[in-house]
């Protein structure tokens, strides 16, 4: 079989620091497919509620949304601590896989939740602490089952099929409730369907790291790898270009508010933007293997740029000019999204990688919720040029200071 | 592990299955439970259709049904030519500002007097049967035969020769249009349309001059929680009319310059140039006059929402909260003339603009369940008198609208 290919001794002193270049073998397809299915189908699963939950909680709930607000920002807040934990435990554990899996199977747990209970808390519960536990893991996987040369493009496989998902899993979430008007517990139950299918290609069809070497050996941390300092830098000049990106929720809400666009085709924004990813998140992955996953990060928020200076700058925000921002946006997720996962997995060896991934993502996550929180704040305050205009400063800085930060992971990179 | 792809496809093909079997067995149900509702209706007014349709049987015996009944009223014509009851203060001949002329964008007219699919005095709704014939537009005769119309209107109501009919663009946002159609025929063939908010108001004047509806554009949809924004259109079977909100205030009062002022729910006032409406912002509510002539609005310090005017044009229904009724808002019946006040006896909840069967009675609907999909409603009756209580006129019906014409 495959796997028996690979190099299952343990790593030698020599060999345990450096970037792991020495995995042979190239990269495990199956493997790939499958991380990107089990993607695919959750991605499908957790769409699916959250396009009609805010629907649901005002119909039959009678929720309070400005509670309902507030426990969705404080569990995105545990998020991204789980998300470190979760990196955390794949490392020391030596097994990405199991830590993987019990983050879906909450996130499953969490729709029969919903199906049985009808209590939309348990659902944020289970499925937001299930995501953060198992996304440090997950892209852990990714990176075990991919040759080093295509580190990237490997990534791009999970992230198109992932982006599908999550633009497929409205649509069905409409068509059922367009079938069935006003049952929402059928739409749980498709959604709780869809989990379970993607459990279960996960767990059949992702080999567990520990077979691939990756486990074996004495136990490693990143904290005493020479990889560290790379590492931390990647993920601070993560936070620093982060700090200055908006989250895609704000930027359609410029777009809707500067252009005269009628809400109901507020939602079609995303799907503008998702695909222009699809359609070029491949070559660029292919792009970021030949010249390097961390070089290209700093070149990706060119596009990024251009679309805070069409909205900056346009007299008045038309369809074509609509058009090329979302275009612009999606160019920009393509290059960053799983860039920067590929650009972490390829700097740490092979046992820190839960650490290494979860660091830099970390990092991303946070600048980019700072950002969002002070655009709002200056758009509030002193109007939405102001805020453009110091977006735009604020990336050109941020890319201008992020780049001797990422001249040590640069090097480990092109190692 | 040799077989792993195959195990995957294996359960994403049964995953399909399962899936689109659940969703088939849902809808199967879901119409099994519809047509026994549907079933349960149709006896329920093949019953009622064996009662003289007299909500209130004649207390006196020598007294004719038609004169004393409801059924008799709702389609007795209207005495001195419709609607202004008393036409020697009203000139029925007063052209608004706006008013129709004869030509229409795509040539479609109004239906001629006397002509057209409804007779003056007939009630007109939108029908609340469950099954397939929910939401289209429907009429009771003078026999007390109910009709039904192949066009669907959320909300609708006609008047000379002029139908207007409210739609819902579809559940997910807070959208809809509408459009004004003549009722020469049962096609009702469209004179203009226009989007609009989810249809929450519509009324046409007597002489088929002025029709204005009202749309809920935010709230009522998930796009916007918390938000309550209503847009209201005051137009002409020849123009498409304009936004309340574009009418100039004849007041300073800062309330009127709010930032969440919203109008909503015009009431035409007799002759057809001025109208009631609501101006709400934060919690204060209140009734303000329109002219339609010089489009200028000024406040008529009435405390409450969504008027409705009567025929002879001295009283005003209006809605406001009551303590001495439990439900969120009461129905107060505003003497015009003298500003005297009197709560009618409704003690649930209307969340509807009142209609008025003639000088003394009002319609509205109320709902009769709490389904999600296709709830019932039934229109009910309700004298202006003090120790008045409501009866139920036509049960399983929306939106209602008696059918004048003062051309």
């Amino acid at each position: 079989m495959y796997l028996a290919t690979r190099s299952a001794g343990p790593i030698t002193d020599g060999e345990r620091d450096a970037p792991p270049s020495a995995e042979k073998g190239g990269t495990d397809r199956s493997a790939v497919a499958a991380l990107g299915l089990t993607s695919f189908f959750t991605d499908i699963s957790t769409e699916m509620v959250t396009a009609v939950l805010p629907l649901y909680l005002v119909l039959h709930i009678g929720f309070d949304v400005a509670d309902f607000g507030f426990f969705d920002g404080a569990l995105a807040a545990a998020t991204l601590v789980l998300l470190l934990a979760g990196g955390a435990l794949a490392d020391r554990w030596r097994r990405p896989k199991p830590v993987a899996f019990a983050g879906y199977a909450m996130s499953a747990g969490a729709r029969l939740g919903l199906v049985v209970t009808s209590a939309p808390i348990l659902w944020l519960f289970g499925d937001r602490i299930g995501k953060g536990l198992r996304v440090a893991p997950r892209d852990a996987l990714i990176a075990h089952s991919a040759d080093r040369a295509s580190m990237a493009s490997a990534f791009a496989v999970h992230r198109i099929l992932d982006t599908a998902g999550a633009m497929l899993g409205p649509l069905l979430a409409f068509v059922v409730l367009w079938a069935v008007p006003g049952d929402f517990t059928l739409v749980f139950t498709i959604s709780l369907i869809a989990a379970v299918v993607g459990l279960v290609v996960f767990w059949v069809g992702v080999p567990d790291a520990r077979a691939e070497g990756a486990g074996s050996g004495p136990r490693l941390r990143l904290r005493d790898l020479e990889a560290r300092g790379a590492v931390g830098r990647l993920s601070a000049a993560g936070a620093l270009l982060g700090g200055a990106t908006v989250s895609d929720g704000i930027l359609y809400l410029v777009i809707w508010r500067t252009g005269d666009l009628d809400p109901s085709m507020f939602p079609l924004l995303f799907v503008g933007s998702a695909l222009a990813y699809l359609v070029v998140a491949m070559p660029v992955g292919r792009l970021a293997d030949r010249v390097g996953r961390v070089r290209l990060l700093v070149p990706a928020h060119i596009p990024l740029l251009g679309a805070y200076l069409v909205l900056a700058l346009a007299d008045s925000l038309t369809t074509p000019l609509i058009l090329v921002v979302l275009m612009l946006h999606g160019w920009y997720f393509a290059m960053t999204d799983g860039i920067y996962a590929a650009a972490a997995a390829a700097i740490t060896p092979a046992a820190a990688r839960g650490t290494g991934i979860a660091s830099v993502t970390f990092g991303v996550a946070v600048g980019r919720f700072c950002a969002s929180a002070a655009f709002g704040f200056v758009w509030l305050r002193w109007g939405l040029d102001t805020a453009l205009a110091v977006a735009i400063v604020g990336l050109v800085t941020a890319m201008i200071a992020a780049r001797p930060l990422l001249r040590a992971a640069m090097d480990r990179d092109a190692r | 592990m040799k077989h792993r792809w195959a195990i995957i496809g294996a359960t994403i093909v049964l995953a399909l299955l399962v899936g689109t079997g659940a969703v088939f067995l849902a809808m199967e149900r879901r119409s099994a439970e519809l047509a026994s509702r549907e079933v349960a209706a149709l006896e329920e007014l093949a019953m009622v259709a064996e009662l003289p349709m007299v909500a209130e049987p004649p207390a006196d015996a020598a007294a004719p049904a038609t004169e004393t009944g409801l059924q008799g009223r709702l389609t007795a014509p209207p005495s001195s030519g419709g609607a202004p009851g008393d036409g020697s203060t009203t000139p029925t001949t007063t052209t608004p500002a706006r008013a129709a002329s004869t030509a229409t964008p795509n040539g479609v007219s109004p239906a001629p007097v006397g002509g057209g699919v409804f007779d003056v005095g007939e009630l007109v709704f939108v029908s609340r049967i469950p099954g397939d014939d929910y939401g289209t537009l429907g009429a009771i005769g003078s026999d007390g035969t109910r009709r039904s119309y192949d066009l669907e209107c959320a909300r609708a109501y006609a008047a000379a020769g002029v139908l207007l009919c409210l739609e819902s663009a579809g559940m997910f946002v807070p959208a809809g249009t509408a459009t004004v159609r003549s009722v020469n025929d049962e096609t009702f063939p469209e004179i203009w349309q226009r989007p609009s908010g989810l249809p929450s108001r519509a009324r046409v004047t007597p002489d088929g001059s002025q029709l204005a509806f009202t749309g809920f554009v935010a709230g009522h949809s998930y796009l916007d929680i918390g938000e309550f924004s209503t847009e209201t259109i005051v137009a002409t079977p020849t123009t498409r009319g304009m936004r309340a909100e574009h009418f100039s205030v004849a007041s300073d009062e800062p309330r009127f310059g709010a930032i969440d002022g919203n109008w909503w729910g015009v009431s035409f006032e007799p002759g057809a140039t001025s109208a009631l409406l609501t101006y709400g912002t934060g919690p204060s509510i209140e009734i303000v006059r329109a002219d339609l002539r010089d489009a200028t609005i000024a406040p008529l310090g009435i405390e409450g929402g969504c008027p409705s005017v009567s025929p002879s044009g001295r009283y005003v229904v209006v809605k406001r909260p009551d303590p001495r009724i439990d439900a969120p808002l009461a129905l107060i019946l505003h003497d015009l003339e003298t500003g005297e006040e009197q709560l009618l006896n409704e003690p649930r909840f209307v969340d509807d603009q009142v209609e008025w069967l003639d000088d003394d009675t009002i319609l509205y609907a109320l709902p009769r369940d709490n389904e999600l999909i296709q709830p019932v409603f039934d229109i009910w009756a309700l004298d202006i008198g003090a120790d008045a209580t409501a009866t139920m006129v036509v049960p399983y019906a929306d939106s209602p609208a008696v059918y004048r014409d003062s051309r």
